[in-house]
């Protein structure tokens, strides 16, 4: 009996003593977001998360084309460094989203550059062309000068057409496209314009002065003697879009021109999709490398590039390791910042 | 019966039991040619007419002359006993039992045995399987010890009691003798129908030192009427002796007291010498007709104790002379004498008990060995006296090892781990001590075991992590945990040796084990952004942080208050971290230090 009762009193003891085990902790992990390097000779270790670094990211403009950009945020003086890389041309790729492909990746310096207005065989048109400049003065310009990579829009004037009627034109510098090939030609019969794009695969959307007119593969309209803004979105299959948009004028009931342009040496008609642009606000002051052509020879590497997925499994962000050397300069280039060699982990937005 | 009748019968009893010569057969064919009735009454006259002891053919006087001394010779001379048929009708009745007698005696002086031990053997089963003998045991010893005690003290109070009683006997006969020493040293009061002989003799003690006067040994009258006859003891015998015989009516008793057989001795002698005188048959005869006769007086008086001899009166020769007779008889009766009086004196309890191996061991074989006459034993002759019983194996005696088993409780304090110095905690012990005494060169030495249980208090024993983990926000989790280490309770298992200083002092050394049982701990930590502080107290289930074994060493002394109690004070000390300096982060090597004191309770002790 008192065996029993000890035994009994162990077991009670046993069972009722709190036995908890002690608590496993997480593996400390490398920071996501971190840059660290030299700015002007002076170090730096910024940490999100660590020391007040922030950390933001999302998708910018630039000049009309999509970029994606992250931005660390030091937390003290002020200072913040922003990787900005253009969208590439071709988004989807079926497999995964390239938005950012590893390896090396070219900073986007902008270059002056010159392009001439082409009305075909229409010369005499020309002679009746005004430009709206950076004064908002529509002025005769035989060639139209862009300090910048992006879509310009140019606001144009036929004055054999209408004193008073301006037309648009988006122009792209620096990021026509080339994989996706939206352009197309016209032609009419009679009064019936006929508009065929260059790339027959895809998904054709054909919009007039912003009106989606047609799906269809060749656009056919009847128009009446004027000028047209159409507009040709072409989309493949794997959802990358890749659009051009001209005015298109009819004269007499039949297709008169349609308005095309052209770069004049040394700009080239290059793609600048995916480039990277380096900027860092330092004092309230951004310094950007698109401003400096040093960095047309300078090399941004991109590694171990992780999509980040939301909770609908939509691409959100991508995170990657980066070292790049850059010089920046401000807007008037009056002072520069020069970081000779980053690294560090950054994501850039997606949406 | 007439009384003539009577006393013949009385006399040949007497004589027969009193003549102890060796019986030969040639006797008994010699008295069976005159068994038949006429035959016998001649034999009867024939040698009553040639036998000085019987003129005229009177047996009776005959036989009366052949035990009477001279101082009854005229008495007997006066007396006449006719021989009647009724004589012979009693020897035809005891005529079987007789011849039994005398088959018995033939065969037994036809078979001289050596003894041998095969003998004993045999008799030894014999008397198992009638269930008459028991085997040895060690107890019987003691037994027989008292009875032999016992029996010494009645045999002396006896023996110094009959000294005693037969001094003053003495004294008193002396007394009465010088006052009647004028007459003739017999005296004879005649009467017709009884004779008397009236004791004219000093009893004297028997001086021959083989022998005593055990009054038992002899007829001994427990009625009235005696006859007393006193006889004249042959000059060469050293002892006298007054055999006084109570004859009366209805039973013939005889008394005797203080006679030793020398009396016998000395009325063999005068019967020998009436035989020597006469013919050797008609001695014979005489001699079993007196044998008979006192046999015959001793059947027939209840209150009569008779002692026989374990020997029958037997011829020593067979081829009996003349002339050598009475020597021969007389050295045999000496002897016979000595055997009688050795046995009845001192063995009479033993006869009475089974203690057979008393009988050897006072038997004094060389002396006791019968010399039959014309057989002599070999001086080399040797007797195997051999016990075959169960056998006692006497072993040496080791002192065999005591166990005890004991429960100890203590206290004490010890080190405080983590810590550069020297801190003390608090700690205690119990358990169960098991120890085995040593014997020989170890019998100072103690060897066991401890199993027992050893408790450990700590304070501010313990760690901390704390980690930080990124998030893809890019902002950081920190996560911790706090461990405090409180009680540590080990399991140990020891050897033990103890080193006796004393009875009562101790030196105790010890050698074991240590393993982590239980540990006691409180922790709180943060293991999730999401959640917030948990803290959790007296918590066992953490062991993390410290090593599960360690070796231990003890040293203690013990001192004993009681058989079962004792103190002690002990010294321990372990070999390995305590510690795991990585989980603890630290560098400290935790080594357990401890001193205690307590008590120990010895509940078990065992041989």
């Amino acid at each position: 009996m008192n065996r029993l009762l000890l035994i009994s009193l162990i077991s009670v003891f046993a069972v009722s003593c709190k036995k908890d085990p002690l608590p496993e902790l997480p593996e400390e992990n490398d920071p996501y977001y971190c840059i660290r390097g030299l700015v002007n000779g002076d170090s730096i270790n910024w940490i999100a998360g660590l020391d007040n670094v922030t950390y933001n990211y999302g998708t910018g403009n630039l000049n009309g084309i999509e970029t994606y950009y992250g931005v660390i945020n030091s937390g003290v003086n002020d200072m913040a460094i922003k990787i900005e890389i253009v969208e590439p041309e071709m988004i989807y790729d079926g497999a995964s989203i390239a938005s950012i492909e590893a390896g090396k990746l070219n900073y986007l310096v902008n270059t002056s550059g010159y392009f001439k207005l082409n009305f075909g065989m229409n010369y005499e048109q020309f002679n009746y062309v005004l430009v709206k400049n950076e004064l908002n003065d529509f002025v005769f310009q035989e060639q139209i000068a862009l300090n910048e990579f992006g879509v310009h829009e140019m606001t144009l004037k036929f004055t054999d057409f209408s004193n008073y009627e301006s037309f648009v034109l988006p122009v792209r510098y620096g990021f026509e496209f080339s994989e996706l090939n939206p352009y197309f030609n016209s032609m009419s019969e009679g009064s019936t314009l006929i508009v065929t794009p260059e790339t027959e695969a895809g998904i054709h959307e054909w919009f007039l002065d912003g009106n989606q007119v047609s799906d269809s593969l060749v656009f056919v309209k009847e128009l009446e003697d004027g000028i047209y803004q159409l507009r040709h979105k072409l989309k493949d299959e794997y959802g990358n879009i890749s659009e051009h948009t001209t005015l298109i004028r009819m004269k007499d009931g039949v297709y008169y021109w349609q308005l095309k342009y052209f770069y004049l040496p040394p700009a080239e008609s290059v793609s600048h999709y995916g480039n990277v642009i380096i900027s860092m606000r330092k004092n309230g002051i951004w310094y950007t490398s698109k401003n400096c052509s040093i960095n047309s020879t300078k090399d941004f590497t991109v590694s171990n590039i992780e999509t980040i997925l939301d909770a609908q499994l939509k691409p959100v962000s991508t995170l990657f390791d980066f070292e790049f050397g850059s010089m920046l300069y401000n807007d008037d280039q009056s002072d520069s910042l020069y970081l000779p060699q980053m690294v560090g982990s950054l994501s850039v937005g997606l949406q | 019966m007439s009384a003539e009748d009577l006393y013949m019968d009385d006399s040949f009893r007497k004589a027969a039991g009193e003549i102890k010569l060796s019986y030969n057969k040639s006797f008994w064919k010699d008295a069976e040619k005159h068994l038949d009735d006429s035959s016998l009454d001649a034999a009867f006259q024939n040698a009553a007419s040639v036998s000085a002891f019987m003129p005229e053919m009177n047996i009776a006087d005959t036989v009366s002359d052949a035990f009477m001394d001279e101082a009854f010779k005229s008495a007997a001379q006066t007396v006449q006993v006719d021989f009647t048929s009724a004589h012979w009708n009693q020897f035809s009745t005891d005529r079987s039992e007789i011849e039994q007698n005398v088959s018995f005696a033939d065969a037994a002086n036809s078979v001289i045995a050596d003894y041998h031990a095969t003998f004993w053997m045999d008799a030894d089963q014999a008397l198992q399987n009638e269930g008459l003998h028991y085997e040895y045991r060690s107890s019987y010893w003691n037994d027989a010890k008292v009875l032999l005690d016992k029996s010494d003290r009645s045999v002396f109070f006896k023996r110094w009691s009959a000294v005693a009683a037969l001094l003053l006997l003495f004294s008193v006969g002396g007394i009465y003798s010088t006052l009647n020493n004028e007459s003739d040293e017999t005296s004879v009061n005649e009467n017709s129908n009884n004779a008397q002989i009236e004791n004219t003799d000093i009893i004297s003690p028997v001086e021959n030192s083989n022998h005593t006067t055990g009054k038992e040994d002899f007829l001994v009258d427990s009625d009235q009427s005696q006859v007393q006859t006193t006889a004249q003891l042959n000059e060469n015998q050293n002892s006298s002796a007054i055999v006084s015989a109570t004859q009366n009516n209805s039973e013939f008793e005889s008394e005797v007291s203080g006679v030793d057989l020398n009396e016998i001795n000395s009325d063999v002698s005068l019967s020998t010498e009436l035989s020597a005188e006469n013919s050797t048959e008609n001695i014979n005869s005489f001699e079993n007709l007196s044998e008979q006769v006192i046999e015959n007086s001793s059947e027939n008086n209840e209150n009569l104790t008779v002692v026989h001899s374990d020997q029958h009166s037997e011829a020593e020769n067979q081829n009996m002379s003349d002339t050598e007779t009475e020597a021969n008889v007389e050295q045999s009766a000496i002897n016979l004498n000595e055997e009688v009086v050795l046995i009845s004196s001192e063995n009479q309890e033993s006869i009475n008990s089974n203690n057979s191996i008393n009988n050897e061991i006072n038997v004094d074989m060389d002396e006791s060995l019968i010399r039959l006459p014309g057989a002599d034993i070999a001086s080399n002759h040797s007797v195997l006296v051999a016990y075959n019983g169960p056998k006692i194996e006497i072993t040496r005696f080791r002192l065999k090892p005591t166990h005890t088993l004991s429960f100890y409780g203590h206290a004490g304090v010890g080190n405080k781990y983590n810590a550069a110095e020297f801190t003390p905690t608090f700690r205690t012990n119990f358990g169960l001590e098991y120890r085995r005494s040593g014997f020989g060169k170890m019998r100072n030495f103690e060897f066991g075991a401890i199993a027992g249980f050893n408790h450990v208090r700590q304070r501010d024993f313990g760690t901390e992590r704390r980690v930080s983990v990124f998030t893809l926000d890019g902002g950081t989790d920190k996560l911790w945990y706090k461990l405090q280490l409180k009680d540590m309770i080990y399991a140990n298992l020891s050897g033990l040796m103890s080193y006796n200083i004393s009875s009562k002092h101790k030196l105790n050394f010890s050698a074991g084990l240590d393993y982590l049982v239980f540990v006691q701990s409180n922790m709180s930590y943060k293991t999730n952004s999401e959640e917030g502080i948990k803290t959790v107290n007296n918590n066992w289930g953490v062991k993390d942080g410290l090593n599960k074994i360690d070796l231990r060493i003890g040293v203690g002394y013990e001192f004993a208050l009681t058989k079962n109690i004792a103190l002690s004070a002990n010294g321990s000390f372990g070999f390995f971290d305590r510690s795991e300096n990585n989980f603890m982060d630290s560098n400290i090597f935790d080594q357990e230090l401890s001193v205690t004191a307590g008590i120990k309770y010895t509940f078990l002790r065992k041989l």
